[in-house]
C-alpha cells in the first residue's frame, strides 16, 4: 500500500509539492518563532542582569544570609541553625539549578580588645575576629605575610586591611588581647598582626565588600577559627555567620527563571522559619521584571503569528481537498474493487504521515533558518547582519512542531473521511444545493464575525484612552484586540463572498443583451460556479488583507517610534560642552565668605563663561549643518494666576531651519513660515499654543519672561502646537496612581536677542550629519571634550531596532508577509490549473461548437478577473480599512513612553505594489499556462476524455 | 440529390508516442446526402469517430479531400473552421456534454450566441426544444434532468442554429433501450419532417435499419450497404 501511496503522490507532483510547501512552512514558522523568542529572551536576561550590575555595582545573582548570636536567643539553638544554614548554603546552587560562581563564608566574633592582658576594658576598642573563606586566593600582601593555621607562640596570627591598619593604628608584629574571647585558662586570647592584604584584582567578584570597608575585621585561618570557637552543640563563644552565594549566570536560560523564582520563594520561607538576622537576594525583582518582558514578548510574537498559521492550515486543507476531488474517480474504482472505507482512509493516513514527516524533516531546519532571519530583522522587510543569536532547538519548539504535523494529518484524515462517505448521489445532490443557501450562509457568517470585530474595536477604543495614560512595561498586546481585527477581516471577507455573486448577477443582467459568447460563458461560470470558487475568493481576500494589515502594523510601529525619536531629539547630534567658567571660584568665594561670617549678595556675582570655538564643528568633515541652540528650562513667565515655568529656546532661524528635523505636517503651515516671521522681528518670539489656550495670549501681544540671570519682553509672532524637541504634555502619576497631564510651555526667541539680555551662556550645538555620526566620537576623544549633553539620534534608532520587541515583531510580520505572498501565489496557481484541467471536456465542447482559441482564452481570463483579480483588489481595500481602524490601538502595546506627536498609520505604497506585482506575475504566469493548455488541447482528445 | 459532404481518398495516419504509425482511415470515399440520415457503423477502434471528426472539421486529414457544400475544408485555416463549426455544423457528443452552469434553455441558446444569431433567439430555442419533445422543464439545470432529457437538450442545441449538417457521435451509447429508441425517433423525425441532414456514428446493429445510407467501417475501410 505504501508503494501505491507513493506512486499516487508522484503522479500529482505539483499538488504534492504544494502540500509539502504548506507543511514545511507551517512547521518552520512555529519552530522559528519559538526558538527565536527563546534565543532573544536568553540574551535579554543576561543583558538585564548585566545592566543591574552596571547600575548598582552589585553582582546581580547573589544571596546573602547572616545569622547572629548576640541576639536574645539560646546560643545553642542558633548554633544548630548555623549548621542547618551551612547545609542549605552548600546546596543552594544545586537547588537553584544554577552553577556556583562563588560561595563566600565568613564567621566573626565581635570583641573588645586590649593592648595588654592587664588593661581594663573600656569599650572603645572593638574588633571582629573573623575568617573569610578562600581569602588567600584573592589577595596579595602590601606587607607581611599570610597567617599560620596554628597558634604561633600562643597567639592567633591575623591579617588586616590597610584601612584597619590605619583605624587601629597597627604595625606588623603588634599583639592585641581579646577581652571577650577567653581560652581554656580563662585568659584573653592573644592575636598577632602578621600581614596587610589588599585585593589582588579590582574586578574580582569575591570582594563583595571591598577591603577599604574592612576596618574592623581581623582575619585568621578558617580551620583554626572553627576548631577553636565553633561548637554546634555547646557553643562557648558567640559568633556570627555570613554567607554570600554568587551564582554563575553567563549561561542562564530564560526557561530557568520560573524554577529560580520558585526556589527563591522556598528559600525565603525556610529562612523566615530559621529567623535569621539578615537575608538579602538581589535578583528576585530583576527576574520578575524579566518575566513580564518574557510573557509580553512571547505573547506578542505568538499572537502575530496565529493568523498566518491559520492561513497555512487553510491552505493545507485546500490543497488536500483539491487532491481528493481529483481522486474521486480513483477512490470509486478502488471501492468497486472491494476496498472498504477503512482502506481508503488508511491510504490517506499514510499520505498524511508522509507529508507531515517531510514537513518535519524540512520544516525544523527551516525554522532554525527563520530564527536566524528573525534575529537579523531590522525593520519591516529589511535585514541587517548582526552578531548571531545563540539558537537552540528547545523542547517546546519540537512539541509544537509535532503538534503542527499532527494537525496536518488530522486535516487530511478529516477530508478523507468526508470524501469517502460521499457517494455519487450525495455528490450530485450537493451540486444541486441551492446557491442561495450558501449566499445566506456567507452573509450570516460575515455579519457575525464583523459584528464581533466591530464590537471589539469600540470597546477597545474606550479603553485606549485609559491605556494611553500609562505607557509602561505591562501594557501588552491584548489578544482580544488583535482577535477582533482578525475577526473583522474574516467577517468582511465573508460578506464580500456573499455579495459577489449577487453583484455579478446584477452586472450580468444589466448587460445581458451585450455579452458576447466568451463573456456570457464566463459570467455563467462565476455566478453559478462550485463551492470551490467561493472558497478561493475567500482565501484570496483573507490572504491579501492580512498581508496589508501585517505590513501596516509593522510599518506603523517602526515609523512611529522612529518619528518619536527623531522629533524628541530633533537633530543627528545634540551636544553641550562643559564651558570653562568662573563658577568654581565663585563657589569658593561664597563658602569662604560664609565661613568668615560675611554676607554675600550672590546675585551680584556674575558668572562668566568662556565660549568654546563653534567653528570647530562647522569645519568637521562629517558635519553637513550645525547650529547653536540655547536652551533654558527654568524661565518664568508671569501670568495673571502667578508664574508659569517655561522652556526658553534661542535660535538662529536660518541655521536652525536647515539643521533641525521637523515633520512639515505637524503645524497648520510649513514651519519655515514661523521661522521667517521670527526672523523679521528681532524681538519676536514663537510660543506654544497653550499660552493662547490657557492664558489668552494673542498674536502681537507682549510676553515677559525671566530667570535670575536675565529677562525679556517680546512680541508674539506665532503659536505652535509642536516644535523640534518640544514635548507639549508630560504625564505624571501621583501617589494614588492617578495620571495627570501637565502642560509644558515653550518660548522660542532669536539667539542674538537672548544673548544680549542673558549674556553668552552655554548653548547646545545641534548638528546635521552628512552621513554617519562616527566622526564626533573621534573628535571628542581627540580634543578631550567633556559633554554635559550628548545625544546621538542614530544610536537611539539602532537601539530601538535592536530592542527585542521591535526586532521580533518586525521579524514575525515580515516573514508572515512573505509566507502570505508565497501561499497566495501557490494557492492561486493550483486552483487555476486544476480548474482548467478539470474543465478540459467543457473546453473541448466549446471548441467543437465553434469557439475559437482566442475566445476560449478571453473567457478564462474574464473568469480570472472576477475570481482572482477583483478579490485581490478587495483584499487590498479591506486590509487598508482594518489598518486604519485597528493599528492605532495595537500600536499602544509598543509605545515605550508617551505618544508625543500624533500617530500616523502607515500604509506604504511599496507594500501594495509588492503584493500587486506578485499577483501580476502570478496572473501572467497563469495566462501563459492557460494559453499553452488551450493551444495544445486537441479537441478530439478532450472530447474523448469525457467518453470514458 | 445534393451531397452536403463528399470525400476523396481520405486518409488519416496517427503517429504514436513510440514512433509507430497507425493508419486509421484508408482511402475513404463517401458522400452524405442532404436531408438524409447517414450512419457510420463499426466496432470500437474501427475509425468511425476519427472519420466523423474530420468530416466535422474538428480534426485534420493526413491526405485526401473533404468537400463541404462543395468547398474544400481539408486545408482550411483554424479560424475558418471555427466559423464553419459554429454556423453550419451541429455536434452531439456521446457524453452529452451540456454546460453544467447553464440550464437547458440557456444551453441551447448558447449555440445561437456562438453562431452570432441575435434575432428571435427565444423563438428559435423554444422551437428546437419542441422538435425534440421537450416542452416542460426547460429551465432546469442539466443535473436535474434524466439521461434521455439531457440528450434531447443536446440535440436541440445541435439544431437550433439550423446548421447544414448535424453530427452525432454514439448518441445512444449511454442510454437504455427505450430511451435510445425515442432518441432515434427524434432523429428520424428531424430528417424526414424537418429536412435536417444527420450523420451518426454507432456500433449498435439495431439502429442500422433506420438509416438512409449506412457505411460499415472495418479496419479503416468501408463496406458499404444501402
Amino acid at each position: 500500500m505504501l508503494v501505491y501511496v507513493i506512486r499516487k503522490i508522484w503522479n500529482k507532483k505539483w499538488i504534492a509539492i504544494s502540500l509539502i510547501i504548506g507543511n514545511v512552512l507551517l512547521i518552520g514558522m512555529i519552530v522559528g518563532n519559538i526558538v527565536y523568542s527563546n534565543a532573544v529572551l536568553n540574551r535579554v536576561l543576561v543583558r538585564d542582569l548585566n545592566n543591574y550590575m552596571t547600575e548598582t555595582g552589585i553582582y546581580p545573582l547573589q544571596n546573602r544570609i547572616e545569622i547572629r548570636m548576640d541576639r536574645i536567643r539560646s546560643d545553642r539553638s542558633v548554633a544548630r541553625k548555623v549548621k542547618q544554614l551551612e547545609q542549605i548554603v552548600a546546596n543552594l546552587p544545586q537547588s537553584m539549578e544554577l552553577d556556583e560562581r562563588m560561595i563566600i563564608s565568613s564567621y566573626f566574633i565581635r570583641t573588645n580588645y586590649l593592648f595588654s592582658p592587664d588593661d581594663k576594658e573600656d569599650g572603645a576598642y572593638v574588633l571582629d575576629l573573623a575568617f573569610l573563606s578562600d581569602i588567600e586566593d584573592h589577595s596579595t600582601f602590601m606587607s607581611g605575610n599570610m597567617y599560620s593555621n596554628q597558634l604561633v607562640d600562643g597567639a592567633i596570627e591575623v591579617i588586616v586591611s590597610r584601612s584597619a591598619m590605619i583605624q587601629h593604628d597597627l604595625m606588623i608584629g603588634k599583639e592585641l588581647y581579646l577581652a571577650d574571647v577567653l581560652n581554656e585558662d580563662g585568659d584573653p586570647y592573644k592575636i598577632r598582626i602578621v600581614g596587610v592584604f589588599q585585593n589582588s584584582n579590582e574586578q574580582d567578584l569575591y570582594w563583595v565588600e571591598s577591603p577599604d570597608s574592612m576596618s574592623r575585621q581581623f582575619y585568621m585561618d578558617e580551620e583554626l577559627f572553627k576548631s577553636l570557637f565553633v561548637d554546634y552543640e555547646n557553643p562557648q563563644q558567640k559568633w556570627n555567620s555570613v554567607w554570600y552565594v554568587l551564582y554563575d549566570y553567563s549561561n542562564i536560560k530564560s526557561d530557568q527563571v520560573d524554577h529560580i523564582l520558585t526556589t527563591l520563594e522556598d528559600l525565603s520561607e525556610t529562612i523566615k522559619k530559621i529567623d535569621v538576622y539578615h537575608y538579602v537576594e538581589h535578583f528576585g525583582q530583576t527576574l520578575k521584571d524579566f518575566q513580564v518582558k518574557q510573557h509580553k514578548l512571547e505573547n506578542i510574537l505568538f499572537l502575530l503569528e496565529v493568523p498566518i498559521l491559520i492561513l497555512l492550515l487553510i491552505f493545507i486543507y485546500m490543497v488536500n481537498n483539491q487532491m481528493m476531488l481529483l481522486e474521486r474517480g480513483d477512490i470509486a474504482v478502488l471501492k468497486s474493487r472491494g476496498a472498504s472505507n477503512g482502506h481508503i482512509i488508511l491510504i490517506y493516513l499514510i499520505q498524511g504521515l508522509i507529508m507531515a514527516s517531510i514537513g518535519l524533516l524540512l520544516g525544523i531546519p527551516l525554522g532554525l533558518l527563520i530564527c536566524y532571519a528573525l534575529g537579523n530583522a531590522n525593520a519591516f522587510l529589511e535585514f541587517v547582519s548582526r552578531s548571531s543569536l545563540e539558537i537552540e532547538l528547545t523542547k517546546g519548539a519540537l512539541y509544537s512542531a509535532l503538534l503542527c504535523g499532527l494537525s496536518s494529518i488530522i486535516i487530511c484524515l478529516g477530508l478523507a473521511f468526508i470524501h469517502t462517505r460521499e457517494t455519487i448521489v450525495s455528490h450530485k445532490r450537493k451540486l444541486n444545493r441551492s446557491s442561495r443557501g450558501s449566499i445566506i450562509r456567507s452573509f450570516v457568517m460575515g455579519f457575525v464575525f464583523l459584528g464581533i470585530g466591530i464590537y471589539g474595536l469600540y470597546s477597545f477604543r474606550i479603553q485606549a484612552n485609559a491605556l494611553m495614560q500609562v505607557a509602561d512595561l505591562d501594557t501588552s498586546l491584548d489578544p482580544l484586540l488583535f482577535l477582533s481585527s482578525i475577526f473583522f477581516i474574516i467577517g468582511a471577507a465573508f460578506i464580500v463572498q456573499g455579495i459577489f455573486p449577487i453583484l455579478l448577477r446584477l452586472i450580468y443582467q444589466l448587460g445581458i443583451k451585450l455579452w458576447g459568447p466568451s463573456s456570457y460563458a464566463s459570467f455563467q461560470q462565476v455566478i453559478k460556479g462550485s463551492a470551490n470558487q467561493g472558497f478561493i475568493i475567500l482565501f484570496l481576500i483573507l490572504t491579501v488583507s492580512l498581508g496589508i494589515y501585517s505590513a501596516s502594523i509593522a510599518r506603523t510601529i517602526n515609523e512611529n517610534e522612529e518619528n518619536r525619536l527623531v522629533y524628541s531629539t530633533s537633530s543627528d547630534l545634540v551636544l553641550k560642552e562643559k564651558w570653562e567658567s568662573n563658577e568654581d571660584s565663585i563657589e569658593i568665594y561664597i563658602t569662604t565668605m560664609r565661613e568668615l561670617g560675611q554676607n554675600v549678595n550672590e546675585s551680584s556675582l556674575d558668572v562668566y563663561y568662556v565660549e568654546p570655538d563653534f567653528n570647530r564643528y562647522l569645519q568637521l568633515e562629517g558635519v553637513d549643518k550645525a547650529t547653536k541652540v540655547f536652551v533654558n528650562n527654568n524661565v518664568q513667565v508671569s501670568v495673571d494666576k502667578g508664574r508659569v515655568n517655561t522652556k526658553l529656546m534661542g535660535i538662529d532661524t536660518k541655521d536652525f531651519g536647515e539643521t533641525a528635523y521637523f515633520k512639515t505636517n505637524l503645524l497648520d503651515k510649513h514651519w519655515y513660515h514661523y521661522l521667517n516671521d521670527l526672523a523679521k522681528d528681532e524681538n519676536g518670539v514663537i510660543v506654544s499654543s497653550n499660552f493662547k489656550e490657557k492664558y489668552g495670549y494673542k498674536l502681537g501681544d507682549i510676553i515677559s519672561y525671566q530667570d535670575h540671570n536675565g529677562s525679556g519682553r517680546s512680541t508674539i509672532t506665532g503659536f505652535v502646537d509642536y516644535w523640534p524637541s518640544y514635548q507639549p504634555i508630560i504625564k505624571e502619576q501621583d501617589g494614588d496612581g492617578v495620571v495627570k497631564e501637565i502642560d509644558q510651555f515653550l518660548i522660542v526667541a532669536n539667539l542674538s536677542k537672548l544673548q544680549a539680555s542673558w549674556g553668552i551662556m552655554p548653548y547646545e550645538v545641534w548638528i546635521k550629519a552628512k552621513d554617519s555620526t562616527g566622526f564626533i566620537y573621534d573628535f571628542a576623544r581627540d580634543n578631550n571634550i567633556e559633554y554635559q549633553v550628548f545625544e546621538d539620534l542614530s544610536s537611539k534608532i539602532i537601539n530601538k531596532n535592536n530592542d527585542p520587541f521591535f526586532q521580533g515583531t518586525n521579524g514575525v510580520l515580515t516573514l508572515g508577509f512573505i509566507v502570505i505572498l508565497l501561499v497566495c501565489a501557490v494557492g492561486f496557481l493550483i486552483f487555476w490549473i486544476l480548474s482548467i484541467l478539470s474543465r478540459s471536456l467543457q473546453i473541448g465542447v466549446f471548441r467543437a461548437m465553434g469557439m475559437s482559441k482566442l475566445e476560449v482564452f478571453r473567457m478564462l481570463i474574464q473568469e480570472q478577473l472576477f475570481l482572482s483579480v477583483i478579490p485581490i483588489l478587495i483584499g487590498l481595500i479591506i486590509g487598508n480599512i482594518v489598518s486604519k481602524l485597528y493599528v492605532p490601538l495595537i500600536q499602544i502595546a509598543y509605545t515605550t513612553s508617551e505618544q508625543i506627536i500624533p500617530l500616523e498609520v502607515i500604509n506604504l505604497q511599496e507594500d501594495r505594489i509588492r503584493i500587486l506585482m506578485i499577483v501580476g506575475v502570478m496572473i501572467v504566469l497563469c495566462m501563459l499556462l492557460i494559453g499553452k493548455l488551450i493551444s495544445n488541447l486537441k479537441i478530439t482528445h478532450a472530447l474523448k476524455l469525457g467518453e470514458d | 440529390m445534393a451531397h452536403i459532404i463528399k470525400t476523396n481518398e481520405l486518409n488519416k495516419i496517427f503517429t504514436l508516442p513510440n514512433g509507430d504509425s497507425l493508419h486509421v482511415l484508408k482511402n475513404i470515399n463517401m458522400v452524405v446526402d442532404q436531408g438524409k440520415l447517414t450512419i457510420l457503423r463499426g466496432r470500437s477502434g474501427s475509425g468511425k469517430t476519427t472519420l466523423m471528426n474530420i468530416l466535422a472539421a474538428l480534426d485534420f486529414a493526413s491526405s485526401g479531400e473533404v468537400l463541404f457544400d462543395n468547398v474544400k475544408i481539408t486545408q482550411m485555416s483554424e479560424r475558418k473552421r471555427c466559423l464553419l463549426r459554429r454556423e453550419k455544423i451541429g455536434f452531439i457528443f456521446q457524453s452529452v456534454a451540456l454546460i453544467p452552469t447553464m440550464n437547458a434553455y440557456e444551453n441551447v441558446e448558447y449555440m445561437l450566441r456562438l453562431a452570432g444569431i441575435r434575432k428571435n433567439r427565444k423563438g428559435l430555442v423554444i422551437e428546437a426544444l419542441r422538435m425534440v419533445g421537450l416542452g416542460a422543464r426547460i429551465y432546469h439545470m442539466p443535473q436535474e434532468l434524466s439521461g434521455g432529457e439531457q440528450q434531447r437538450v443536446a440535440i436541440a442545441r445541435a439544431i437550433v442554429h439550423k446548421p447544414k449538417i448535424v453530427f452525432a457521435d454514439e448518441p445512444t451509447a449511454e442510454l437504455d433501450t427505450n430511451t435510445a429508441i425515442q432518441i432515434m425517433k427524434i432523429f428520424k423525425n428531424l430528417t424526414d419532417k424537418e429536412g435536417v441532414t444527420i450523420v451518426m456514428a454507432t456500433h449498435d446493429v439495431g439502429i442500422m435499419e433506420i438509416g438512409d445510407r449506412v457505411y460499415e467501417l472495418e479496419d479503416g475501410g468501408f463496406i458499404e450497404r444501402e
